[in-house]
């Protein structure tokens, strides 16, 4: 409709300019028919003012003669002299009569004026005769008289009435002649009107079909439109019949109601999706997982409170940020590498480990999982990011692999102690070796996945149990046979080979320990935690008079202070607290004043549990090994013990999810701390 | 002596000769049988297969078993003796390097008699042994 408004004048212009044309032509039409009204009239006039006039005049003039010649007579026969003067008068008074309509026709006459000049004198000639005849008369010459009146008088009326027989003649043709020209005027009106009825009906039509047409078209397109627009969705349309202007002012409404429930919709709709925005929102806002939204040069968009929380930096400060201020330098390159790849469409859901830089400084690690955002040209947008926080599990991973390490380190060394003199016993260290390489597969499941985590938990079960087994029955056999060696061969056998056999005999009895309190130590991480309100007071009470028969030959006090209820598994904190005792008082071996002292103190408003003595202690700078397994600070010579406790202890502390330290000075004494 | 004191079930030869020789110091070691594995030791206990001849009426009179067996697990031998009429009244001591809670849960539920946990030093270990063979020996004898 809008080229059409352009092309096409609008309705109501058509009208008016169809008005117009109509009152100007009908207007033209009407001077011309006034003006041939106009010419008739005069022409009408023109008849009536003239021949007509001119007829009338000279029939009376006619009339008059015959008067004046019947007056003659009655001169001739008056008897007497009143008869006579009366005839005279009459004669005169209709001469006068002719004079007067002479007059008339010389004024109206529109042909010669000889013709009326010429019977206007054989008129006048006329008087001679009359006067000639009235003077024999009163003379008595009736006789003479009556002899001029037959020859010279009717001869002259005779020429008389020729003359104004041809006036006559003249006028009526003039008349006539009037007369064809009004009927030629009449005739052309009548073709003018019949030319403008055809003319004016033809021009009503073209108006009409022009303004039709104008309307129509238009209207029909519309409920054609409209019919095509709504379909099957407007109910009860009006019938085709019905009046289109009706139609249209139905689907009007129609298309208002339509309008008014799509506006309810739209804004239900809006409502829904802004429900459903508020819903994500808060859903992202706290998920348990960090996510944020990056923009592609690496800016931070949004952020969510996880990901605060895991990244130590607040919100503000993040959204100044660019990723690179907090990835570690070494996954720069392989994260901008990854995001190129989402922003390619390459990566599929493929997530990358990286490493990034909390505002402590610590390093903490996250598993990051990418997708791109798209704009609505499917042009890339932004990056939709979630980061699961797996430093634990970075940790646990750096940890087994330390302990695989050290395992295999430790291993080798004590393999090389026992020599190769019990085959049996490589044997079994082939088997440890195996076993390791279990640990790593197990290791690798775990780096898979966290839901392999119990089947890995069984395998080391079973690890543990072969180990028990396996591992501990060489060595029975090894002591057994040495031991058999001793008693039944004593007497071939010189003090040396009694030396190396007791060396045997020690050394598989070492190997025995170490596998007990690795399977303890293995056993540690596997067990599950029984809490209840435990009394540390009462389990040191316990392990100091489990202690007491080995140091009864040594200057030894224990100092028990009161130490409150904790929340904690009874079982294992025995074990804490007795592998904290006994290495106070191993260490104190050589002190000649030892005082073994447990307590607790309150730092930050926690309960922090620590066990000293005044023992050899050890240079700080070997604080971070203490913790490691089989890590020993003190030649076995000297302190003898597999490096495993403190471990096992480091492990029941972590469980419980408290803190273990140590502060320590050479030659001065040692203090563990720990929380729980 | 002629009559089976005890059915001696355990595959390492090590710990066969070490503990046969603790036995022998208590003079016993004549009536031991040793069988090396479990499905054996399963169709010696119910005179099948290769022992199906066996006078199933002279039962051991105490069962040393150890845990870890090939073909069939003390675990399984146990719960088998345990429940059959027949055996369920031999006394069972199990033998085992394990230290495991499960094993010995496990055990006392099957009925075990006793449970020792094999010591690394022979001399506790042999003593260990002697002692309670001899006593489920002495109990079973007097019954």
């Amino acid at each position: 409709m809008n080229n059409g408004k352009n092309k096409y004048p609008r309705i109501q212009t058509r009208l008016f300019i169809g008005l117009f044309i109509i009152i100007l032509f009908s207007s033209i039409v009407n001077i011309l028919y006034y003006r041939d009204i106009k010419e008739l009239n005069k022409v009408t006039n023109s008849i009536i003012e003239h021949p007509f006039t001119v007829s009338n005049s000279v029939r009376n003039i006619d009339f008059y003669i015959n008067a004046i010649h019947r007056s003659l007579k009655d001169i001739l026969l008056s008897e007497n002299e009143i008869e006579l003067n009366n005839s005279i008068d009459l004669v005169n008074k209709n001469e006068q009569q002719i004079y007067d309509n002479f007059e008339i026709v010389k004024e109206k006459f529109l042909g010669d004026l000889e013709f009326v000049n010429d019977a206007y004198t054989t008129f006048v000639n006329w008087k001679p005769i009359r006067d000639e005849v009235i003077d024999l008369v009163k003379n008595g010459n009736v006789d003479d008289a009556a002899k001029i009146t037959k020859e010279k008088g009717n001869d002259h009326i005779r020429i008389l009435f020729q003359k104004t027989s041809k006036m006559i003649d003249f006028a009526n043709e003039k008349a006539a002649s009037f007369n064809q020209n009004s009927i030629n005027i009449l005739l052309k009106a009548k073709k003018n009107f019949f030319l403008f009825l055809i003319g004016s009906s033809v021009l009503e039509i073209i108006l009409f079909l022009w303004i039709f047409f104008g309307i129509s078209n238009p209207i029909n397109n519309m409920i054609k439109r409209i019919k095509n627009v709504s379909g099957d969705k407007m109910k009860g349309f009006p019938k085709n019949a019905g009046n289109q202007l009706a139609v249209l002012d139905y689907a009007i409404s129609q298309f208002e109601n339509r309008e008014k429930i799509l506006e309810e919709k739209v804004n239900a709709r809006t409502y829904e999706l802004e429900e459903a925005r508020n819903l994500l929102e808060s859903s992202i806002e706290n998920a348990a997982i960090g996510i944020t939204a990056v923009s592609l040069e690496g800016r931070l968009i949004k952020v969510n409170n996880a990901f605060c929380d895991y990244i130590g930096y607040d919100r503000e400060e993040l959204l100044k940020m660019h990723i690179n201020d907090f990835t570690k330098e070494e996954d720069k390159e392989k994260a901008a590498e990854y995001i190129k790849k989402v922003i390619e469409g390459k990566t599929k859901g493929k997530s990358i480990e990286k490493a990034y830089i909390h505002k402590s400084g610590d390093i903490i690690y996250g598993s990051v999982s990418t997708s791109l955002v798209e704009d609505i040209n499917n042009q890339p947008d932004s990056l939709f990011a979630q980061i699961k926080d797996i430093t634990k599990q970075k940790q646990y991973e750096n940890k087994i692999e330390e302990h695989k390490n050290e395992l295999e380190n430790k291993i080798s060394i004590r393999t090389a102690d026992l020599d190769n003199k019990a085959l049996k016993l490589e044997k079994s260290q082939k088997a440890l070796t195996f076993l390791l390489e279990d640990v790593n597969d197990i290791k690798k499941q775990l780096e898979i996945s966290n839901s392999k985590y119990l089947e890995v938990n069984k395998e080391l079960e079973a690890f543990s149990y072969s180990v028990s087994h396996d591992l501990k029955a060489p060595l029975r056999a090894v002591i057994g046979f040495s031991q058999i060696l001793n008693e039944d061969f004593a007497p071939q056998l010189d003090p040396e080979s009694k030396r190396y056999i007791g060396l045997i005999k020690d050394n598989a009895e070492n190997m025995g320990a170490l596998i007990n309190d690795l399977l303890s130590f293995s056993r540690m991480g596997r067990t599950e935690l029984h809490k209840s309100q435990i009394d540390i007071h009462a389990i040191a009470q316990r392990v100091k008079s489990e202690l007491e028969p080995d140091i009864q030959d040594r200057k030894l006090t224990f100092k028990i202070k009161p130490i409150p209820l904790i929340n904690a598994d009874e079982k294992l904190m025995y074990h804490v607290i007795l592998n904290l005792i006994s290495n106070a008082v191993k260490f104190t071996g050589k002190a000649k004043n030892a005082i073994v002292e447990i307590g607790c103190t309150s730092q930050n408003n926690k309960n922090v549990f620590y066990v000293k003595d005044n023992g050899v202690g050890f240079d700080m700078k070997y604080v971070r090994k203490i913790f490691d397994v089989f890590q020993r600070l003190h030649s076995v010579e000297e302190f003898p013990g597999t490096g495993i406790g403190l471990s096992i202890v480091q492990r029941i502390i972590h469980k419980h999810e408290g803190k273990i330290w140590v502060e320590s000075e050479k030659n001065k004494g040692t203090t563990f701390f720990f929380t729980i | 002596m002629k009559t089976l004191e005890i059915l001696y079930i355990e595959d390492n030869p090590s710990d066969i000769e070490l503990t046969l020789r603790a036995l022998k110091k208590h003079n016993v070691a004549n009536s031991v049988q040793v069988i090396k594995d479990g499905e054996e030791a399963l169709e010696y206990i119910f005179a099948t297969g290769r022992y199906v001849e066996r006078n199933t009426k002279e039962n051991p009179k105490v069962i040393l078993l150890d845990l870890k067996l090939p073909k069939v697990g003390g675990l399984e031998i146990l719960k088998r003796l345990k429940s059959e009429e027949q055996t369920k009244t031999i006394p069972v001591v199990v033998l085992t390097s394990s230290r495991e809670e499960k094993d010995m849960i496990e055990s006392y539920e099957y009925g075990v008699n006793s449970y020792v946990v094999k010591p690394i030093n022979f001399e506790s270990f042999s003593e260990a042994v002697s002692a309670l063979g001899l006593y489920w020996l002495l109990i079973n004898e007097s019954l």
